[in-house]
């Protein structure tokens, strides 16, 4: 059953459009479909070029109005352009057929435009290049979009002492994607470590990991289950893996703990485990199921990844539960009767 | 030592419960007063990451000196043509004239706001057209139109940008330009529609509050019913469900005195912390109901917290490291939902070993009388 599950881990989907998870009958939310179906996304990716005020030389460019500026974002756009995944390339040089032969020239012709609030900042340190993307801005095509721009950025002539970084609501929900996953494995990674310290300090060093094996086996199975029945690693769930783990170390704890008392009472491993299992097993199901009741509560939101959590931190508990109960009796069953 | 104490502490609640029921209400009532100063704020995607991430770096530079797009406050504008009767003199292509100087006039109002940079619509490419094929070559001319305007003349657009605002700024605004386009004579045949974060946070923000609301009855409801079930008595069944309520209202007081929000992001917390609140609850009663079968009060009580004391503690201790473990990611608001959780749970706790025991025994000395253990099966008989 873990191998099964297990197989589900790969497939676990990220989902980072936090607006995504807005019911679509909201006003707000259908009129933006609305607009962005006649015209094309308002959210772009943005190249900010700055001058580098650190690094100060003679030769480095100190104003972005500069003429050796227009020449890199003219490169850059040209370069741009060539990709099918680019739509429209906008910045200071759209406004130029021709490199500019002086700074005042381009201070002249942007100033003409009246576009200069957008396209510098007050003391002409700072310019932006907007890129839209020519398909849907989805997570794969971001991520494209963002790893053409890299190798275009790469390859054009850049002048120094201009710091160039790509930024934008799109590239922001990309390194969002990111960091959940980093997020979910250093949360998870922590949280066992302290649990399996716990544990080993208050039930010693076997039947501290006996306890501890069930819940992660457990844990695997709630991931896996996200995977197969495709519930996405959202903002919400991200935090699921080191709550279930605080959460589901009680039902292995009170089994481990009952188990050990009633073998003392009785005798011996099985009888001790014929009369704890039942009992406890009824109470901790009794336990879990006002946990679950409560989680479950969280599946009437409009919300869709308040739903999400609801749903997978349900799913945890029962899986946690589920291998708390037939795991742990059968792995302490095991090490009495080796021993 | 620890015996005695625990002892020494059912024989104080046993003889003086209405003394220390009156304690705990009072200061939990206080702690909770806390909860007033929580607000429920709004969030874009950058306010999900450390402001040391580079693109969330650039992102505010961009705010900070450009103030649009990038800072987030972009907001839109949308009038669509929507004739009711056939045959009226209502709008049916929005190149009208009558429609375009009202954009204009709203365009103004709404300019004239100092958080404004700056506000673009199909007005700014006619110059006072007087039929509606003037403007149509005038729209036609200036090369600009099909920003603006659909295909099928049905909607335009209006875009402002604003100066980099707080989200609260950024709400107000959003509010003030709505009272704009409406408090203009809008000219009949035309719906207004808004968009753009603000307009989108403000609606998240409300749904956020309302799915509060419903999930957090919802879950104190379904809990309820679950340990009424579960004891087969009312009585025991409020009387485990008072811990998650104290834990509850005192966590939340507590979250607010240290100066923290909720987020849409956190907004489930609540119910989430009762689903693990009440185990506390469900354990003590329990064990106060199997020990009060061969032992007197006062005994029985301190038989239920010595005997659940080990477990509750380490399952608290588990519980808390499981949400400690959230402020180690570098998503923001992780840390605030580790807080909250670890809050209710530890005082949902101190609510167990507290407020359970002093209502075990009213219960059991004075109202048991009144109120029988089985008036569940009466009730359903």
């Amino acid at each position: 059953m873990t191998v099964l599950l297990a197989t589900g881990l790969p497939d676990i989907q990220l989902e980072t459009d936090f607006q995504s998870s807005l019911p679509d009958d909201l006003p707000p939310i259908q009129t933006q479909e609305k607009v962005e179906s006649e015209f094309r996304s308002s959210s772009a990716i943005i190249i900010l070029f700055q001058t580098n005020e650190e690094k100060l030389e003679e030769s480095f460019v100190t104003d972005v109005r500069d003429p050796e500026l227009i020449r890199t974002q003219m490169a850059l756009k040209d370069e741009l352009e060539e990709e099918s995944i680019v739509g429209e390339v906008r910045s200071t040089a759209s406004l130029f057929e021709e490199v500019p032969e002086s700074k005042a020239r381009v201070k002249r012709v942007v100033e003409r435009t009246g576009q200069g609030d957008q396209l510098f900042n007050r003391d002409y340190t700072a310019t932006q290049m907007f890129v839209t993307l020519e398909e849907e801005m989805n997570e794969e095509n971001i991520r494209e979009a963002n790893r053409k721009i890299r190798e275009n950025l790469d390859q054009t002539p850049k002048q120094p002492g201009i710091d160039i970084t790509i930024t934008g609501n799109p590239v922001i929900r990309t390194d969002i994607g990111d960091i959940l996953v980093s997020d979910s494995v250093t949360t998870i990674s922590i949280a066992s470590l302290l649990i399996l310290t716990l544990l080993t300090a208050t039930r010693g060093r076997v039947y501290g990991p006996i306890t501890f094996l069930p819940l992660f086996i457990g844990l695997i199975w709630t991931l896996g289950t996200m995977g197969i029945a495709q519930i996405p690693l959202t903002i919400a769930t991200i935090a699921l893996g080191a709550m279930i783990l605080g959460l589901g170390v009680e039902y292995g704890s009170f089994i481990t703990e009952r188990v050990l008392e009633e073998k003392e009472r009785q005798g011996g491993i099985e009888d001790g485990l014929r009369e704890a299992v039942p009992t406890t097993g009824l109470a901790i199901l009794g336990s879990s199921m006002t946990t679950v009741v409560g989680f479950s509560a969280l599946l009437i939101a409009s919300i869709s990844f308040i739903r999400d959590l609801g749903l997978t931190l349900s799913i945890g508990i029962i899986l946690t539960l589920t291998s708390a109960l037939v795991l742990t009796p059968s792995l302490i069953l095991e090490y009495e009767r080796w021993t | 030592m620890i015996d005695r104490m625990i002892d020494f502490y059912s024989k104080q609640i046993t003889e003086h419960p209405f003394v220390i029921l009156t304690a705990l209400l009072v200061s939990a009532m206080i702690i909770a007063t806390g909860a007033t100063n929580i607000e429920n704020v709004s969030q874009n995607n950058e306010d999900f990451l450390p402001d040391t991430v580079k693109s969330v770096e650039a992102f505010d530079v961009i705010g900070a000196e450009f103030g649009q797009g990038g800072g987030g406050s972009t907001y839109t504008v949308m009038f669509e043509t929507s004739p009711k009767y056939p045959d009226s003199n209502e709008i049916r292509d929005v190149r009208d004239p009558e429609l375009l100087t009202y954009i204009e006039t709203v365009s103004s109002d709404i300019e004239s706001m100092k958080e404004v940079v700056s506000v673009n619509s199909a007005a700014d490419l006619v110059d006072n057209p007087s039929t509606k094929r003037e403007a149509s070559n005038q729209l036609q001319g200036s090369g600009q139109a099909s920003s603006y305007i659909s295909d099928d003349y049905s909607f335009t657009i209006m875009r402002i940008s604003s100066t980099d605002l707080s989200s609260d700024e950024a709400n107000e605004l959003a509010t003030r330009i709505k009272t704009s386009v409406e408090r203009n004579d809008q000219p009949a045949g035309i719906e207004t529609g808004y968009t753009g974060q603000p307009f989108i946070n403000q609606a998240f923000q409300a749904e956020s509050q309302s799915t509060q609301g419903q999930t957090s009855l919802l879950s104190i409801i379904g809990v309820f019913v679950v340990v009424i079930f579960l004891f087969r008595s009312i009585t025991y069944g409020f009387t485990s469900l008072s811990a998650l309520i104290f834990g509850i209202l005192t966590g939340i007081g507590v979250f607010g005195w240290l100066g923290l929000n909720l987020s849409p992001a956190t907004s489930g917390s609540i119910s989430m912390g009762m689903g693990i609140a009440i185990d506390f609850g469900i354990q003590t009663v329990s064990r106060y109901k199997d020990e009060r079968k061969k032992l007197d009060v006062q005994k029985a009580l301190s038989e239920m917290i010595s005997g659940v004391l080990r477990p509750m503690s380490i399952a608290l201790v588990a519980s808390i490291i499981g949400f400690t473990a959230l402020s180690f990611g570098r998503i923001t608001f992780l840390s605030s939902l580790g807080t909250i959780l670890t809050l209710t749970t530890l005082f949902a706790y101190i609510g167990a070993l507290t407020l359970i025991p002093v209502l075990l025994v009213i219960y059991d000395r004075y109202l048991d009388k009144y109120i029988p253990d089985n008036l569940y099966k009466n009730i359903l008989r």
